[in-house]
């Protein structure tokens, strides 16, 4: 027994085996774990192979500050009083069952909401102390400061430099050294330098999905936000390219505040520093990644993760 | 195993072969068009043998006719005998040849109608010949004499080499006559008109004070100097322009002499060997396509007319693309959809559906008598009362050709925009991108093989509208090109010449209608043509951006 606890350690030191022991954990040795928490729940923390370091909300700093955020589309109401802090460089998980609010929250972040007829809110988000739907606020500049990344990778049908430097162009910014620098650091930041530096004048349509998702992220990193927003960046590609968008996201967090959508749970326990579960537009709860997966407060939270519903 | 009808109904063959054939006749029906246009069309400036026989028709004396052969019908001998013609009792049906038979100064009429049994003694002699006039058509006959100045140079068989060398000559001086009087003239001319217009501004403005009116009159004075030494120098070259003559004999014995001056082109088509014969086609051919039109457009070239279309084409295409193109991206970008938008939808769509000759009307009353005169009033009055835009002009009929094809260019730009993924613009706006920045950098770009296909169909539509023309500037002969190297070089209140216009104007409003039939095809030819052309290029262009905006298939 302990030697299949030995084995699932070793196993998760290698990154690549992730998922597999993941999988093995749920299946087959979860029940086998002298952990309790690890047996209740699908997921064992340990095998994940994360900091041992315990995150705690309250001593956090806040980046984003979504304070009793009701959202309505026409006559519908899609989420209900959302309060919670979002944590500055870290990264913050949104998981819960399609069709639960999470990506409207997360598109409320960056006010992409406004682009829905009909859509409107009431209360508010507070970033740095101020509210980003205040009238005075400037979209442009609010998106600026808030990238996000879409679920299926959107590359402009221009070149993978122009893609880069659009952000910077809109900025009027157009001085060759300038640009040359920004993309190669953002290409370098998204990994994605080695693959492409021979050929950043070619079409950026011509590149694998999960290449031009990485050129995606780049492009969003090069105008140097301070907030990410990730929509399920990864439910598109291949395990490899997901690998690799994990990872960067990981280095990521060093710069940026990361707030993250995803459907995948392994997911959301291995790069998520906090994980907000939500339900029917409600937030369930948020708590640190550990224990959400470990020890959630609620019922509901403990049937989702443990794959009952959703 | 039996095959049911019924099943195979089920199996869907019926319709293939339904399409397939469908589709087959189509292609027949088009390439057959085609065919039909480009031999009657085509077939004109093949340089026809000399024919000259005996005609006798029963009753009167024996007539000797020359003349190239044009074409040949069978009649019912009723119509003959209805006419007053007798001799066809027997038989139902008889041939009749067309003869070009020229010499209009002579007889009176270039074409006859031969009853081909009464000819006879049917030759085809090596040294007839034809002269191409720019008077009274062409000329058969034999040549006798070359003479310079009334002496007789050459006689006999030395006279068609003379003829030719004489020709030559004078087309050498005819070219710089041309020259001197469109281009040096034609600039001198257009100088003096708008120092006239410039007194008569300042005279109107209360500003012709003695400085400026003696400054005009210098600058006057200067132009007709200069205009008294070309008129010189015109006018020794008109001299010895008409130098030659060449004395020729019509079949019937007939001496005619003519100005080697009035001949554009002189051959012998029975000497002509095959080699001779596809050089002296290719020739005509050159002129049909780079030449001014002769004669009231029956003979010459139709330049003007296909400079004319391109230039109204590309006009229109300039006015029309930015008009539709931000007509629907406000439609589809910015204007709330709802009732409004559905019923300015509704608008545009039933305007293609609106015949063309309404607008024509349109243009007359809004643009050229409403416009065109506001602006004569404020912009040249110095003009008045001749006006400047107040009259049909290459600018008028683009225009109203341009809100003709409006709604064509907007249906296609909004499919267009509609078609350009969402995720797309997010990413740009995700970026701080403002809307109008993502619309002018991602999404325009994208649309833009749309935009293309919508003025692909607006140029095939304008090319070959006629109608409207009439009414806002198409002439049957203007004497200028709109684009000349006079100030301010685009005339774009000039009337012009079109394809189609000339098509019709040549078809049914000639003097000579025998010869001008051909020329309606070989026109409606290089109509078609001229429309394949924008078309293609338009077509290459597009492929050319879909290529470079290959949309993410999403």
């Amino acid at each position: 027994m302990s030697e299949a606890i030995a084995l699932n350690e070793t196993e998760a030191l290698d990154r690549e085996e992730h998922s597999e022991a993941t999988d093995m954990a749920q299946s087959e040795t979860s029940a086998q774990e002298k952990n309790t928490e690890a047996r209740t729940h699908g997921i064992s923390m340990n095998e994940l192979g994360r900091g041992r370091t315990k995150m705690r909300l309250e001593q956090e700093e806040t980046c984003l500050d979504i304070r009793g955020l009701d959202l309505y589309y026409g006559e519908k109401q899609a989420l209900f009083g959302i309060n919670m802090p979002i944590p500055k460089k870290r990264v913050t998980a949104f998981i819960g069952p399609s069709g639960c609010g999470k990506s409207t929250l997360l598109r409320s972040l960056n006010r992409m909401n406004d682009l829905v007829d009909g859509c409107r809110i009431e209360g508010g988000i507070f970033h740095d102390g101020e509210d980003i739907y205040h009238k005075s606020v400037d979209v442009a500049d609010l998106r600026r400061r808030v990238g996000m990344v879409f679920q299926k990778p959107n590359p402009f049908p221009k070149s993978i430099y122009e893609n880069v430097a659009y952000g910077l162009r809109i900025q009027g910014i157009n001085k060759k050294r300038v640009l040359d620098e920004t993309v190669e650091w953002a290409l370098k930041g998204a990994a994605l330098w080695d693959e492409v530096k021979d050929r950043l004048h070619d079409s950026a349509l011509g590149l694998s999905g999960g290449q031009q998702q990485r050129l995606v992220i780049a492009r969003t990193i090069a105008v140097k936000p301070e907030v990410l927003l990730l929509d399920e960046p990864a439910s598109a590609l291949d395990p490899i390219s997901t690998l690799k968008i994990e990872e960067l996201i990981n280095e990521l967090k060093e710069q940026f505040t990361i707030v993250i959508v995803t459907h995948n749970m392994q997911q959301a326990a291995r790069v998520s520093d906090y994980t907000a579960f939500m339900y029917m537009g409600q937030l369930i709860e948020f708590a640190d990644t550990d224990t959400i997966f470990t020890n959630p407060r609620e019922k509901k939270t403990e049937d989702y993760i443990t794959g009952r519903y959703g | 195993m039996k095959i049911t009808v019924k099943s195979w109904f089920k199996s869907g063959s019926p319709w293939v072969w339904m399409n397939a054939g469908a589709v087959s006749i189509s292609v027949v029906m088009v390439v057959g068009l085609l065919a039909l246009i480009a031999v009657r069309g085509l077939g004109h400036f093949w340089p026809a043998s000399i024919m000259t026989a005996q005609y006798q028709v029963p009753g009167q004396s024996t007539q000797v006719v020359m003349g190239q052969f044009a074409d040949e019908e069978e009649i019912p001998t009723q119509r003959l005998r209805d006419a007053g013609i007798q001799g066809f009792e027997e038989q139902d049906l008889v041939t009749r040849q067309l003869l070009k038979v020229g010499n209009r100064d002579v007889s009176g009429s270039d074409f006859a109608w031969i009853i081909e049994p009464w000819l006879d003694n049917i030759q085809y002699p090596e040294d007839a010949i034809a002269l191409e006039r720019r008077e009274w058509g062409n000329f058969y006959g034999f040549v006798k004499e070359v003479r310079h100045n009334g002496a007789v140079v050459a006689t006999g068989s030395e006279a068609w080499d003379a003829l030719n060398a004489s020709i030559e000559r004078a087309l050498t001086i005819h070219n710089d006559i041309y020259k001197i009087e469109k281009k040096d003239i034609g600039a001198i001319n257009s100088k003096l008109e708008r120092l006239r217009l410039q007194q008569r501004g300042l005279e109107l403005k209360g500003e012709a004070t003695p400085v400026a009116l003696a400054d005009i009159e210098a600058q006057r004075a200067e132009l007709n100097a200069a205009y008294q030494v070309l008129e010189k120098s015109l006018g020794e070259l008109y001299v010895s322009f008409t130098r030659d003559t060449v004395v020729a004999e019509t079949v019937s014995g007939q001496a005619v002499e003519i100005n080697v001056s009035k001949i554009v082109r002189a051959y012998q088509p029975n000497a002509m060997g095959l080699g001779g014969k596809i050089a002296f086609y290719g020739s005509k051919i050159w002129e049909f396509v780079a030449d001014d039109p002769r004669e009231a457009n029956t003979e010459g070239g139709i330049f003007p007319a296909i400079f004319g279309t391109v230039m109204m084409v590309l006009i229109m295409s300039v006015i029309v693309t930015p008009f539709g193109v931000i007509a629907a991206v406000y439609l589809r970008e910015y204007a709330k959809q709802g009732f409004t938008t559905r019923v300015i939808r509704i608008a545009v769509n039933n305007l293609a559906g609106v015949p063309s000759i309404v607008y024509g009307v349109f243009g007359l009353g809004f643009f050229v008598y409403f416009l065109g005169g506001q602006m004569d009033a404020l912009f040249f009055p110095e003009a008045l009362p001749a006006p400047t835009f107040g009259t049909p002009g290459l600018m008028w009929a683009s225009l109203t050709l341009a809100l003709l094809t409006l709604p064509v260019v907007i249906v296609a730009t909004e499919e267009g925009l509609s078609r350009i993924p969402k995720s797309v613009r997010e990413g740009s706006l995700a970026l701080g991108a403002t809307k109008a920045e993502t619309l002018w950098r991602v999404v325009l770009p994208m649309a833009s093989p749309a935009m293309m296909t919508g003025l692909i169909l607006a140029v095939a539509r304008a090319a070959g509208e006629v109608a409207p023309l009439m009414l806002v500037g198409v002439v049957k002969l203007a004497p200028s090109l709109p684009l000349d190297g006079n100030y301010p070089f685009l005339h774009l209140d000039q009337k012009f010449m079109h394809l189609g216009f000339h098509i019709y104007d040549v078809g049914f409003q000639s003097p000579n209608v025998e010869a001008a039939r051909p020329l309606v095809y070989a026109t409606a030819l290089l109509l078609v043509v001229v429309i394949a052309v924008l078309n293609l290029s338009a077509v290459a262009i597009r492929n050319h951006l879909r290529e470079k905006y290959k949309a993410l298939e999403v």
